[in-house]
């Protein structure tokens, strides 16, 4: 059986991907967040009827769970959408071979029927539906409402393959959706729309009318047919016309900066020329958000809150971006390497990246300055505190970087380039700043702390010729172990 | 210009390179043969100061090459893929290459205009390197390496990847250079080709420099020799 080979080969590729072959901790780490997420999803499926009836003091809990199904399904969609990933590259190697194009196709989409995204959703009907539905309702009635709760899941499981593909060269159209299912919650809690009432009707119409519940499951048919037709028309290699117009900015203003400006320009480039990198930089908008969970509330007694919140939110984009600094360059560091370039400048253009990332996240976030003068000196000083110290920091770590990243490949779950340094550099990065606010609480003045890191980050833009001649200094020691490892 | 001492450099147990001493005379041209895992790419690693040796060293006018950058300053080079810089156009990586050897925009246009018989396409196409055929890859590296007119050349199986008529080109090319007394190592394959623009041939097997002759009348049929299987 040539689908039982393919299974066999999928196996393999799985067991012998390189994501496995990193560390033995990181996956051992993987494991455990993976089984917390999962218990926490199977214990909210089971506390289910009582979280709402404590919400819903007056309306049947199936009805309310099956209510709330449509904002699930839609987030679930949108989240499909956004990362499951359309499983038609790896047929190249078999589509030489006498092997029907049909199986090809049917193949891989079937694959995706143990994805991540279902089972999340298992987990959490499933112990629903046992614990609540099934008890109080008939045998049909249950069976129907099951089958058109995982018609449902497979809909969406499909659907967000041929949505992606519809979708790829107008990605943006997904805020559109989330906008649209924003607007209906919003009016089904002011109560001027009764989205989740409407969508129980719709269920209990089914449940009351067995026979029409063969509706759902055709709907699901329907779906994997749709992205079938989809994955049939485009399972050819076509190489994809890139026009001189979709070319990113070239950012050709800074050769004029001399060797630290060409350096920066190339690194900017490879940002925005690239799937992943671009991905971290559009990523970080999210952790400025953080601002609005933590600034929100100004107690005294949350102010270790308030020093992450000011940590992240200043410098978003430049910490999850600078983690991988050198890196990001392993494809082709070696050209850095037997050119004419010096590493003190090489260093200089690290830093200014970091600086310029930083200055955007900070002058992004100085709104929060709003919640109130503190919010503004906390943003101020931690922003000149990533600038004199942090920087350094993730240059400094960055030198230990030992495994090579394709910058070609997605960004989610992605842990390419994650070694023992990324780890590490965890510990002073955020260890520091939390050591001064101790001293300065225990001392019982923990405003002192601001001005303190504010100083720290001072003096190191003082000093910053000299530490980056430093880090130069550990450069040149570091690079051959490093090109070595980036080579592989 | 070029001098190995006692140079030796070892993967875990495997010694990949293993050379006593050589001397690469100014002007000369260098042939490096031999095949897979003898130790070509390693060699010229070394020299280029991409790899630690275990032993030894590699002299560059008479300056180690590790810890100085002067021999930076002449010595061009291309081994391979790792040397281009995949998201940049064909252009904006010359203009890079160029800027670190201090020329501008209009020195570029003027080489690439002059060596037009080498890069199929246009050149000034508007696709990223890493969407180019491996042939074109390698012009661009190669040309890259040429382009600032570097007193000492060292390219990796230049030849590899390339259709005939580029072959031809490359090979006039390196002559040419030679003439110019641009001292040259270049590895390669192709026993042809590297016979006839080599003014020196080293035979690398297994680590160890087992032949330095100079090129000459029936060098290439003492290769062919070495290299037929019986």
């Amino acid at each position: 059986m040539i689908i039982l080979k393919l299974l066999n080969h999928q196996w393999k590729e799985n067991v012998r991907s390189p994501f496995w072959q990193k560390s033995i901790w990181l996956n051992i780490l993987l494991g455990i967040v993976g089984l917390y997420l999962t218990l926490c999803v199977v214990s909210l499926g089971f506390l289910a009827d009582k979280i709402l009836s404590d919400i819903y003091k007056d309306r049947n809990v199936i009805e309310a769970f099956t209510g709330l199904l449509f904002y699930y399904f839609s987030f679930d969609l949108i989240m499909r959408f956004l990362i499951q990933k359309i499983p038609v590259i790896s047929m190249l190697p078999y589509m030489t071979m006498p092997v029907k194009k049909n199986t090809l196709i049917h193949y891989p989409l079937l694959k995706t029927i143990p994805g991540f995204f279902n089972f999340l959703a298992l987990c959490l009907i499933l112990p629903f539906f046992f614990k609540v539905v099934l008890p109080a309702n008939p045998v049909m009635w249950s069976t129907v409402w099951l089958v058109t709760v995982l018609s449902l899941i497979a809909v969406n499981n499909f659907l967000a393959f041929t949505l992606k593909k519809y979708f790829a060269k107008r990605p943006l159209l997904i805020f559109l959706v989330l906008a649209l299912v924003g607007v209906a919650a919003w009016f089904d809690i002011k109560g001027k729309l009764n989205m989740t009432e409407w969508v129980a009707s719709a269920f209990f119409f089914l449940e009351r009318h067995p026979r029409y519940g063969v509706f759902p499951p055709l709907l699901a048919l329907c779906s994997y047919e749709l992205a079938y037709i989809m994955l049939k028309r485009n399972s050819y290699i076509e190489e994809e016309k890139k026009s001189a117009s979709r070319m990113s900015p070239g950012f050709t203003f800074l050769s004029r900066y001399g060797e630290i400006g060409l350096l920066m320009q190339t690194e900017l480039r490879m940002i925005f020329r690239n799937k992943r990198p671009k991905a971290v930089v559009w990523l970080s908008p999210v952790f400025m958000l953080y601002g609005f969970i933590f600034y929100n509330d100004t107690e005294i007694g949350k102010a270790a809150f308030l020093i992450m919140a000011g940590f992240f939110v200043t410098a978003a984009a430049a910490i999850i971006y600078a983690q991988y600094f050198f890196a990001w360059e392993s494809s082709f560091l070696d050209t850095y390497l037997a050119n004419r370039i010096n590493e003190l400048n090489y260093m200089k253009s690290k830093f200014w990246l970091f600086f310029i990332l930083c200055s955007v996240c900070y002058i992004l976030t100085l709104p929060y300055g709003f919640f109130g003068h503190n919010i503004a000196l906390i943003n101020l000083s931690f922003f000149i505190y990533n600038v004199g110290v942090t920087s350094y920091i993730y240059i400094f770590f960055g030198l230990f970087s030992r495994s090579r990243i394709d910058l070609g490949k997605s960004q989610f779950m992605n842990y390419e380039g994650a070694g023992a340094a990324q780890w590490l550099s965890v510990i002073p990065i955020m260890g520091l700043p939390f050591l001064i606010y101790g001293i300065c609480a225990l001392a019982g003045n923990v405003t002192a702390t601001y001005y303190i890191v504010m100083a720290l980050g001072i003096a190191g833009i003082i000093l910053n010729e000299f530490i980056l001649a430093l880090l130069a200094k550990a450069f040149l020691k570091n690079k051959y172990k490093m090109a070595a490892a980036f080579r592989k | 210009m070029i001098e190995l001492h006692n140079l030796k450099k070892d993967y875990g147990k495997k010694t990949a390179l293993n050379v006593d001493s050589l001397s690469v005379r100014e002007g000369e041209c260098i042939g490096l043969v031999g095949n897979n895992g003898a130790g070509k790419t390693t060699m010229l690693s070394l020299v280029l100061d991409l790899i630690k040796a275990t032993q030894g060293y590699v002299t560059s006018k008479g300056v180690k090459v590790s810890g100085n950058d002067d021999w930076k300053e002449y010595t061009g080079s291309y081994l391979n893929e790792g040397f281009l810089i995949p998201f940049l156009t064909p252009m904006e990586y010359f203009e890079f290459i160029a800027s670190l050897h201090g020329m501008n925009k209009e020195d570029v246009i003027s080489f690439l205009n002059e060596t037009s018989g080498f890069f199929s396409e246009d050149i000034t196409i508007k696709k990223y390197i890493r969407d180019l055929s491996a042939g074109n890859k390698n012009k661009v590296g190669i040309l890259a390496a040429m382009m600032w007119q570097p007193g000492l050349l060292i390219l990796d199986e230049p030849f590899s990847n390339l259709d005939p008529t580029s072959q031809s080109w490359l090979k006039n090319r390196l002559e040419k250079l030679n003439n110019e007394r641009v001292t040259m190592i270049i590895s390669s394959h192709d026993l042809n080709h590297i016979s006839e623009i080599s003014s020196r041939i080293l035979l690398l097997e297994n680590g160890l420099l087992i032949k330095d002759i100079s090129s000459g009348e029936g060098t290439l049929q003492e290769l062919e020799r070495y290299f037929s299987v019986s």
